[in-house]
């Protein structure tokens, strides 16, 4: 799709790989977590929080991100698991911001402890994420065709445009959302495809409800 | 590099969407580049395999790759063991006379072995030594494929020495990865969907094979395919299976290959047939390296697979289980619990009562077993499959030599 002037506004696909690295860090504890946490790249904790989203799971785990996880499963302490899962990292301006609220959390969680609650399960290990981004060669140049391309792309597809757009690549909306709304004008169904919020669903929850609301618009409903 | 082996097109359908375009995409800036794997068998093992399968669709996508073998007396073979057997926290020495025949072996290997490449890949213990040979402007990865996370002192300090010379280093899982100054990637290995031991086969070739093994079929069948090896505890798997029967009906295989590189695995087989005389229930089977599709009928053949390690690298029976759509009771060490979602593909246990109560419990609810069967096999199609372990080499390549 050109534009009078000349710009391309069509919506190209791309999908991601990425590849781990791991810190050389560990907690054993909770308390651990915490004094890790202080110092720890904020590319780890994007890794654990953001990333973690793009791990390909039969069945998606409760809790959304891998600290809470791991405090659940492997801590046993649901209450500081239900805590930590509550808030993503997109509910807060910048990654520091972030990592304060991670931190004043578990430092709470653990004043109110009586004593130190040693590990159940296994230790939690610090990793980091390298991706790498791939044009699929799917465009699309209306809602016709886009929700066409939601069917055939892969779910890293998804998480790049949906997720890694917001969180690396400077578009609070999200890729979708900001097409839908500049390209083709559709500034309700933008504001509700920004409402998807991929911490508490699937990959494939996040495209059923794509389309959900694709078809909805294209039918002349809302959904 | 030749071999044989599909070519990259055939694996669309199999592998998840995408998967295809990723490598011809990663692969594009790399055409021409060098790429050499070192290893210590070309038969036996999980290594070995994913190489002669790996190699030739790195090749397809224009990577020049070449593979040598560290080969050495029967001694340097003992001390690789040891090594192995240490490092996965055997309470074994790792004596002088060990490191000296390592070192000797290595040394020599490295005068014939050709080790020029813009990548060498060196897989394990057996030839991490030849690091000393290293051409000025190679780039070297060590890739270790086994549990390394209670490493005996001894052995680790030996090699770890050798470890901090290359250019990074790629562990299966976190737990396995040392601290040292190179970078520590983390890449799990895979299974091929298109080879011998995982293609398609009827039911009608099912039977056959599995009749010929000696193996009947009147009875469920569960199944151990894994090395002769104490870390794989085939005893352990003899006595949950004789807690199941005494509730249920069922026939036992322990089905096993031995390696070039592993001198106690006849130790570890004789121990098992000793256990196992006498019972007409439990089928003791050492198959030739190359029986992958008498390995394939088996594993459809079975209701439940089991791999009751208590030390693992990663355990691809588990993922090869998994294709074939079936559930997988397996000790919950090492990579075997990346693979297993404990209570949605399979279970994860800790004891030889937790095997056979899993076992018991799945015998008894076949839509349960067909329930996480199709999970399973989604799940190794979505991040065990062979296409995702080539884009993790390619990106491996980008990061070091393009």
């Amino acid at each position: 799709m050109t534009t009078e002037t000349g710009v391309d506004r069509s919506f190209h696909f791309w999908g991601c790989s990425e590849i781990r690295e791991s810190l050389g860090l560990r907690a054993d504890s909770v308390r651990h977590l915490l004094e890790r946490l202080e110092s720890v790249p904020q590319e780890s904790i994007y890794y654990h929080t953001v990333r973690c989203l793009l791990r390909h799971r039969v069945v998606p785990t409760f809790y959304p991100d891998d600290f809470s996880t791991w405090v659940a499963n492997e801590a046993r302490d649901v209450t500081l698991a239900e805590r930590l899962a509550f808030h993503s990292p997109f509910d807060f301006s910048e990654g520091e911001a972030f990592r304060q609220h991670l931190l004043q959390t578990l430092d709470d969680h653990l004043s109110r402890l009586p004593g130190f609650a040693p590990l159940v399960g296994k230790p939690f290990y610090f990793l980091a994420g390298r991706l790498v981004a791939v044009p699929l060669e799917i465009v699309a140049r209306d809602l016709e065709s886009f929700r066409g391309a939601l069917t055939r792309v892969d779910d890293s597809a998804l998480y790049y445009h949906g997720v890694e757009a917001i969180g690396r690549l400077g578009n609070p909306r999200g890729d979708f959302a900001a097409w839908i709304e500049d390209a083709l004008g559709l500034a309700s169904l933008a504001r509700r495809i920004a409402e998807i919020d991929p911490f508490v669903m699937s990959l494939a929850g996040v495209r059923a409800r794509l389309l959900e609301l694709v078809d909805g618009e294209r039918a002349g409903g809302r959904v | 590099m030749t071999g044989g082996g599909p070519r990259l097109s055939a694996y669309e359908g199999v592998a998840p969407p995408g998967a295809l375009r990723l490598a011809r995409y990663l692969a594009r800036d790399l055409s021409g580049k060098s790429f050499l794997h070192v290893n210590s068998t070309r038969e036996g093992g999980g290594v070995a395999e994913i190489l002669n399968r790996l190699l030739p669709l790195l090749d397809e996508l224009g990577i020049r790759t070449r593979w040598e073998v560290i080969s050495g007396p029967p001694e340097f073979f003992v001390a690789t063991k040891r090594i192995h057997n240490t490092l996965q926290g055997a309470e074994l020495p790792f004596t002088r006379a060990h490191q000296d025949v390592f070192l000797e072996t290595s040394r020599a290997a490295a005068r014939h072995l050709d080790l020029a490449a813009d990548l060498v890949m060196i897989h394990d213990p057996q030839p991490v030594a030849l690091i000393e040979a290293r051409g000025s402007g190679d780039k070297w990865i060590w890739r270790c494929h086994i549990d390394l996370s209670r490493p005996g002192r001894t052995t680790r300090s030996f090699l770890e020495p050798f470890v901090r010379r290359y250019d990074g280093a790629v562990f299966h899982l976190a737990e396995f990865a040392w601290r040292i100054p190179i970078p520590s990637y983390l890449i799990h290995p895979s299974i091929d969907p298109l080879s011998d031991k995982n293609r398609d086969m009827d039911q009608s070739e099912v039977e056959r094979r599995v009749s010929a093994l000696g193996v009947p079929l009147d009875r469920p069948l569960l199944l151990q395919v894994s090395r002769f090896d104490p870390f794989k505890d085939p005893l352990g798997v003899i006595r949950a299976f004789r807690m199941v029967r005494k509730v249920r009906d069922c026939v036992l295989v322990l089905a096993g290959g031995g390696a070039s590189d592993d001198p106690e695995g006849a130790e570890v087989l004789a121990r098992v047939r000793e256990e196992a005389a006498d019972d007409a229930d439990i089928h003791v089977l050492l198959l030739p390296n190359d029986a992958h599709l008498d390995i394939n009928a088996l594993q459809r053949a079975a209701v439940v697979v089991i791999q009751k390690s208590t030390r693992e690298g990663f355990g691809l029976t588990v993922a090869e289980a998994m294709w074939k759509a079936k559930p997988v009771v397996g000790g919950a060490v090492g990579g075997i619990t990346r693979q297993i979602q404990d209570g949605i593909t399979g279970y994860l246990v800790h004891s030889v009562e937790g095997c056979a109560y899993a076992l018991r419990r799945l015998l008894n609810d076949p839509l349960e077993r067909r329930r996480m069967g199709e999970l399973g096999r989604e799940h190794a199609r979505r991040n065990l499959l062979i296409t995702r372990h080539l884009a993790d080499y390619l990106q491996m390549l980008r990061l070091h030599v393009s």
